[in-house]
C-alpha cells in the first residue's frame, strides 16, 4: 500500500518549468509563424488547391461518366434507369461530357476525369467526413489543414485555408477543422456573400494606431497565458487569430471586392445572371484568394442528392455551376495560374444504376466520378472505369486515401511523410492507406 | 414521488452486479451493451490524495502510467471554474471576496461555494442549455418553410425547471417520452408532464415535401433518432433503410420502435401541406390543450380565438411586418396517444415499398433488456419510457453521467458522447464510468448530487499547468493528471459580457417574441429578442438557419440534430468579434464607466477590472502593462478620453484568451 502514496504532494509543481525547449511542436510561436511557407518533400506541380465540393453525391451517369451500355440495358431491364442526359464528345481529346455542362465541355482538354472512385459506405455523414478528413470514426484534421500544416501559406494577410459557405451538418466544422493539429491550420469559414458577410471587419471607434496598441496588449496577455499553461495549442491559436484578424480588416474587403473586377471578367463567371450569380461570385472569390496566396480554398455546391428525377436535378445544378466553374478555369488559365492550381471537383459518392424514386437514383459508393484540372494532372484524360452499368469501379480504382495521397503528391508532399506526432504515435491524412495515381500525373 | 409508482424504477439494484464480479463478456456486442458492473475499490487507497472513490479510480490509472498529478488550483481559479461550470457566469466580486476570505480549509469553503451555485436559478439556465443541444431544441422548424414554434419555449422552460428542481433523471427521461401517460398528483404536475413530451415534437421537417406518408415517416425518424441517440447514444435511425452496418440493430428493431410513434399523435403546432386548413402551415389545432383537471382525456386544441395565431392570420397585415404571435396559456407542443397500429417495414427505406409490420416494441437488440410488453390498446410510449428509464438498462445512466463528465472536464469518458455503438470510441476509464453510473442510479438519479460529487473531487480541483512527464506520456491529458483549459461556449461568453457591464437582466423575458413566417420581406420569420437584448442567451429564440453570425463564430451546434458534443474552433472571426463588434465595445464602455465611478486610483481600477472580468488579482507586470497601454492611446476624436482609454483596456481584457477559457 505504501507505494501508492506516491501521489502525495511530495514533488514540486512542474508548471513553471520551461517546456518550450522540450516540446517545440506544441509551441508554434517558438518556431516563428506556423503559417510561414515551407518547402515540401519533392518539387511541386501545384502550389494551391481549389476544391469544388458537390454535396449530396452527384450522379456520374448524368455528368462525366458516359455509359451507353446502361441505356441499352435499361431498355430491357426493369428498375434500371437509363442516363437522363445525353453526352457529347468535346475538345481535341473527344472526352465525353454530359450536355448539362456545355461551358465546361469547352475545357475538356484540361480535365482529368477519374472514373474509378470508390468508397465502402453509402451514408452521407460517413462519406462526407471521410472525404474531408480521411476518417469518419474519429475526429481528425481536415485535408486543408494538413496541406497548410505541410506547406504553410503564401499569404500573410489571409488565412491559409478558406472555406466558403461550408455545410453546417454532416461533420460541420470538423470538415475544415484542425483536430489535434495547431489551431492555426484550421479553415476559416466565409459566407458566400463575401466580405459583407464577414462580421465585425471594421472599427469606427478606434484609430488604427490605438487598435494596434490594443492588439499588442492583447498579444502580451495571451503570450503570458500560453507560458503559464504550456501544451495548449489553442492559446497559440488565439494569438495567431488576432494577428490574422488585424490584417484581415483590410485584406478581406479588398479580396472580396468583386466590383473591382472588370465587367468582362464578372460576365465570364456568370455574375449578374440570377441562376449563376451565387456560385459565380464564389468562383471569382476563389480565384482572388488563389492569386493572393491562399493555399487551400474550398467551395461547396449543395443539392446533389437526387433521389428523385436525377436528370432534371443535375440539369438544374449544372445550370447554376457550369458557367461559373468554366469561367474559373478560363480565368485561371488566362492568368497563367491554372498550371500550378489544382482544381478538384466531386462529391462524397455517386449514384446507382437503378431507379430509386420517380426517376431518381440512390447513393452509390462503389463507383463514382471526380475530375481534376490544372496543377500537374493530364488534361483530356480519363483514368479508371466502372463496370458496364457504371455501378462499380473496376479499373484505376481510387478511394479517398488515394485521392488525398495524389493531391498531396501534386503539392510536393509525400503522404507517408506528412505526419504529426500526437499522443504517442504519428498520424497521417491517409493513415495506413493511400497510393498515388501515377497515371494521371502530367 | 408518488407518481413514480407506475414505473418499475425502484427495481432492485441486485440486478446490478456485485463488486468485483465482472460479467461474462460477449465479444460480439458493443462494450456499452454489457451490464454495468460495480468496480472493486479499496476505500483506503490513496488516502492522502483521494477525496472520493472517483479519485481512487483516476489515481490507479495515473499510477499505472507512472504519472503524478498536479497540485490543486488556487482559490480564484477554483471559484471561477465552479461558477462557469454551474451557472455559466463568472463569480461576482462579492462571491470571490467571500471565498478568498473564508478561513475554513479550501475544500470546506469550496463546498459552500458549490452548494450555493447548485441552489441558484442560474444553474438550471446553464445545464438546460447542455440538454437543449441534445434535444435539437429550436423555435422554428427550419428547412423549406421554416415555420415558427410559438410554444417551444414551454419545453425549454420545462428543461430549465427540471434541472433547477433536480428532477430525478429517470423521471426526466420518462416525462419527455410519455409524460402525457404518467399519473400525476396535481393538475399542475399533469400539465408539466405533457409539456415534457414537447421533446418529441421539435424535429426539423420539410412541411411541403411530396405526398404519401413521407412526412410522417420523417417525423417518426426524427423521434427515433432524438430518443435513441439522446438517451442511449445509439444510432438506431441508421436502420431505417437497412440493417445497421456496425451495431447489432436491425431494420425490424427500427420499425418496432417506429410503430410506437406511429401509434401516437405528434403536435408541433404545424401542419403538413397535405393537411392544411385556413391556418396553413402554422396551425394551433396541431397543438395540445393542456388539461385543467386530473382525469379527462388529453385533447388537442379545437377552437382558435381571434388574434395572431395562424399563417392565415398573417394575411391581414398585407406586406407589413406582423406583430408577434399571441399566446394562449393552455396551448402547448406535445404528444397524445393515437390509433394503435404497427408500422410496416419499408424495404430500403422507400416509403411505398412495404414489408411486414413488426409488433410495436418487439426490439431484440442483443444484450439490451427485454422490452416491456405493449398492450394492444397502447402506443407503447409508456413502455419505451420504462425500458429506457430503467436502472438495469446498460446505456441510460452511462450515457448521462458521461454527458455530465464531459461538461465538467471538456471531454467525455467516452469521447463520442452521442455514440456508444461500435463506431464510437471506447471509454478511457470504463470502471470509472460504471462506478459513476451506479452511484447516479443509487443516488436517486440526482443530477445535482452527481455534479456535486464531481466538483468536490480531487480530480476536479487540479491545477492546469504543464509538467514534462505528463506532456511526454499523456499530452492529451486522457488520464487527468491536470485540468485541461476549456473554451467557454457562446452562451457564457455573451452572458458574461452582459453581466460584468451591469447590463444583464437576470429574470427571463416574458414569452412571445416570434413573428412572421418563413421567406423574405417584411413578413418573414423573425425574433424580437436579438443578440443585443439584455437576457441570458438561453432565452433568445433559436431560429433554424437564421441564427446571428456570432453563433457560428463560437461553434453553436446545428440545432436540427442531436449534438451533445460542441466543436471548439479558434479562428480570426472570434478575434474580430472581440476587437470590432458593437456588442463588445458597448460592454467595455459600460464596464469602464462602472469602474471609473467606483474606484479612485488607477491601480485600484485595474485591480477591480481584473477581479470583475478574470476573477483574479493582476500581477505587477500586468498592472504596469495596463498603465502603459492607456498612456500610449491617443484617444483621438473621442468625446471623453478617459472613458475611451479605460474602455480600450477593458476590451483588451475581454479579448484575451483567458476571458474565454476556464482554466
Amino acid at each position: 500500500m505504501h507505494r501508492r502514496h506516491f501521489l502525495l504532494h511530495t514533488g514540486p509543481a512542474f508548471g513553471s518549468l520551461a517546456l518550450g525547449a522540450l516540446l517545440p511542436q506544441w509551441l508554434p510561436s517558438a518556431l516563428g509563424n506556423p503559417l510561414a511557407p515551407k518547402t515540401g518533400h519533392h518539387p511541386a506541380k501545384a502550389r494551391r488547391v481549389i476544391f469544388l465540393f458537390m454535396n449530396g453525391g452527384p450522379s456520374h451517369h448524368e455528368t462525366f461518366d458516359y455509359r451507353p451500355e446502361l441505356a441499352k440495358a435499361a431498355a430491357s431491364t426493369p428498375r434500371l434507369l437509363a442516363p437522363g442526359v445525353a453526352f457529347r464528345p468535346a475538345g481535341q481529346s473527344g472526352l465525353m461530357i454530359s450536355e448539362a455542362f456545355p461551358e465546361l465541355a469547352r475545357h475538356a482538354d484540361d480535365l482529368c476525369i477519374l472514373n474509378g472512385m470508390k468508397i465502402d459506405t453509402n451514408g452521407h455523414h460517413q462519406a462526407v467526413v471521410r472525404l474531408h478528413t480521411g476518417n469518419e470514426r474519429f475526429v481528425r484534421p481536415s485535408m486543408g489543414s494538413w496541406v497548410v500544416y505541410g506547406l504553410g501559406s503564401e499569404a500573410d494577410d489571409l488565412p491559409g485555408f478558406v472555406t466558403i459557405s461550408p455545410i453546417a451538418d454532416l461533420g460541420g466544422a470538423g470538415n475544415y477543422g484542425s483536430a489535434f493539429l495547431p489551431a492555426s491550420y484550421q479553415g476559416t469559414r466565409i459566407a458566400g456573400s463575401g466580405a459583407g458577410s464577414v462580421p465585425h471587419l471594421s472599427n469606427a471607434r478606434l484609430s488604427t494606431a490605438d487598435q494596434r496598441a490594443q492588439l499588442d496588449h492583447i498579444g502580451r496577455s495571451n503570450q503570458r497565458l500560453a507560458e503559464r499553461f504550456p501544451g495548449n495549442p489553442a492559446f497559440d491559436g488565439v494569438i495567431q487569430s488576432y494577428e490574422m484578424a488585424f490584417k484581415m480588416q483590410t485584406s478581406i474587403p479588398e479580396t472580396f471586392d468583386l466590383a473591382a473586377e472588370p465587367e468582362s471578367v464578372r460576365a465570364l463567371y456568370g455574375i449578374g445572371d440570377g441562376v449563376t450569380d451565387g456560385f459565380g461570385s464564389q468562383c471569382l472569390m476563389a480565384r482572388r484568394l488563389a492569386e493572393r496566396g491562399v493555399r487551400f480554398i474550398q467551395l461547396t455546391s449543395n443539392g446533389w442528392d437526387h433521389h428523385m428525377n436525377v436528370a432534371q436535378g443535375v440539369r438544374d445544378r449544372a445550370a447554376a455551376n457550369d458557367k461559373p466553374i468554366a469561367g474559373l478555369l478560363a480565368d485561371l488559365k488566362q492568368r497563367d495560374l491554372l498550371k500550378d492550381t489544382l482544381v478538384v471537383w466531386g462529391g462524397e459518392f455517386g449514384r446507382g444504376a437503378h431507379e430509386d424514386n420517380a426517376g431518381g437514383r440512390g447513393h452509390n459508393g462503389s463507383g463514382f466520378t471526380f475530375w481534376m484540372a490544372g496543377g500537374g494532372v493530364k488534361g483530356g484524360y480519363v483514368h479508371g472505369s466502372k463496370d458496364d452499368l457504371g455501378a462499380e469501379s473496376v479499373e484505376g480504382i481510387l478511394n479517398f486515401a488515394d485521392l488525398h495521397a495524389t493531391i498531396l503528391h501534386l503539392l510536393g508532399l509525400d503522404h507517408e511523410r506528412l505526419s504529426y506526432r500526437y499522443a504517442g504515435r504519428n498520424f497521417r491524412l491517409t493513415d495506413t492507406e493511400g497510393v498515388v495515381a501515377q497515371e494521371i500525373l502530367a | 414521488m408518488r407518481a413514480l409508482s407506475c414505473l418499475p424504477l425502484a427495481a432492485a439494484f441486485s440486478l446490478l452486479l456485485p463488486a468485483g464480479n465482472a460479467p461474462a463478456q460477449d465479444e460480439d456486442l458493443p462494450w456499452s451493451f454489457r451490464p454495468v458492473a460495480r468496480p472493486a475499490i479499496d476505500p483506503t487507497a490513496y488516502a492522502n490524495w483521494a477525496r472520493d472513490d472517483l479519485d481512487r479510480l483516476i489515481a490507479a490509472r495515473l499510477e499505472a502510467a507512472g504519472l503524478r498529478p498536479n497540485g490543486d488550483a488556487d482559490r480564484p481559479t477554483l471559484i471561477r471554474r465552479a461558477a462557469f461550470d454551474l451557472t455559466g457566469l463568472p463569480p461576482t466580486t462579492a462571491e470571490l471576496d467571500r471565498f478568498l476570505a473564508d478561513p475554513a480549509p479550501t475544500h470546506e469553503a469550496f463546498a459552500r461555494v458549490v452548494d450555493s451555485y447548485l441552489a441558484s436559478p442560474r444553474f438550471g439556465e446553464r445545464w438546460a442549455r447542455h440538454w437543449l443541444d441534445v434535444a435539437r431544441y429550436a423555435d422554428s422548424v427550419g428547412r423549406t418553410w421554416n415555420a415558427p414554434f410559438p410554444y417551444a419555449w414551454k419545453y425549454r422552460d420545462w428543461v430549465i425547471a427540471a434541472f433547477n428542481e433536480d428532477k430525478p433523471y429517470h423521471r426526466f427521461v420518462a416525462e419527455q417520452i410519455a409524460g402525457d401517460l404518467l399519473p400525476a398528483a396535481t393538475v399542475e404536475q399533469r400539465r408539466e408532464q405533457v409539456i415534457g413530451t414537447g421533446f418529441l415534437t421539435l424535429g426539423s421537417l420539410t412541411l411541403n415535401n411530396g405526398g404519401g406518408d413521407g412526412y410522417l415517416l420523417d417525423q417518426i425518424d426524427d423521434q427515433i433518432d432524438v430518443t435513441t441517440r439522446g438517451f442511449l447514444a445509439l444510432s438506431i435511425a441508421c436502420a431505417r433503410c437497412h440493417d445497421h452496418s456496425y451495431d447489432p440493430v436491425t431494420q425490424i428493431d427500427y420499425y418496432a420502435l417506429a410503430g410506437i410513434f406511429h401509434s401516437s399523435w405528434t403536435y408541433p403546432g404545424q401542419a403538413h401541406v397535405s393537411d392544411h386548413t385556413a391556418a396553413g402551415y402554422l396551425d394551433p389545432e396541431m397543438l395540445v390543450s393542456l388539461p385543467t383537471d386530473l382525469d379527462s382525456p388529453l385533447k388537442r386544441v379545437s377552437s382558435i380565438p381571434s388574434g395572431v395565431h395562424t399563417m392565415g392570420d398573417l394575411r391581414q397585415f398585407g406586406g407589413k411586418a406582423p406583430p408577434p404571435y399571441d399566446l394562449v396559456a393552455d396551448w402547448a407542443m406535445g404528444m397524445r396517444e393515437g390509433k394503435p397500429a404497427d408500422c410496416e417495414l419499408r424495404v430500403k427505406g422507400i416509403a411505398y415499398d412495404l414489408g411486414d409490420a413488426p409488433p410495436r416494441g418487439d426490439i431484440r437488440i442483443p444484450g439490451l433488456p427485454d422490452f416491456p410488453p405493449v398492450p394492444a390498446d397502447a402506443s407503447g410510449r409508456l413502455q419505451l419510457a420504462q425500458w429506457i428509464a430503467s436502472p438495469t438498462h446498460p446505456l441510460t445512466a452511462r450515457v448521462m453521467v458521461n454527458r455530465i463528465w464531459q461538461h465538467l472536464f471538456g471531454r467525455g469518458l467516452v469521447e463520442t458522447v452521442d455514440n456508444f455503438g461500435t463506431t464510437g470510441r471506447e471509454p478511457s476509464h470504463p470502471e470509472l464510468l460504471d462506478h459513476l453510473a451506479i452511484r447516479f442510479v443509487e443516488g436517486d438519479w440526482s443530477v445535482k448530487r452527481l455534479i456535486r460529487t464531481i466538483l468536490l473531487s480531487r480530480t476536479y480541483s487540479l491545477d492546469g499547468s504543464a509538467q514534462p512527464a505528463g506532456m511526454e506520456k499523456d499530452p492529451d491529458n486522457t488520464l487527468y493528471w491536470r485540468t485541461t483549459p476549456r473554451r467557454l461556449e457562446l452562451e457564457p461568453i455573451r452572458d458574461t459580457l452582459l453581466a460584468v457591464s451591469g447590463d444583464l437582466e437576470p429574470e427571463p423575458p416574458a414569452p412571445g417574441h416570434l413573428a412572421g413566417m418563413s421567406g423574405r420581406g417584411n413578413g418573414r420569420l423573425r425574433s424580437e429578442l436579438g443578440f443585443d437584448s439584455p437576457y441570458r442567451t438561453i432565452y433568445l429564440p433559436i431560429l433554424r438557419d437564421l441564427l446571428p453570425d456570432e453563433y457560428a463564430t463560437f461553434d453553436f451546434p446545428d440545432p436540427s440534430g442531436v449534438n451533445g458534443l460542441r466543436h471548439v474552433t479558434t479562428a480570426p472571426p472570434q478575434a474580430l468579434f472581440f476587437l470590432n463588434s458593437r456588442f463588445v465595445a458597448d460592454a467595455a464602455r459600460r464596464t469602464a464607466i462602472r469602474l471609473l465611478e467606483g474606484e479612485k486610483s488607477d491601480a485600484d481600477r485595474i485591480r477591480a477590472a481584473y477581479r470583475l472580468i478574470l476573477s483574479r488579482d493582476p500581477a505587477a507586470a500586468e498592472v504596469a502593462d495596463a498603465e502603459s497601454l492607456m498612456t500610449t492611446l491617443d484617444a483621438a476624436g473621442s468625446d471623453d478620453p478617459e472613458i475611451h482609454r479605460w474602455s480600450v483596456f477593458i476590451q483588451s481584457l475581454f479579448a484575451g484568451a483567458e476571458f474565454r477559457y476556464v482554466l
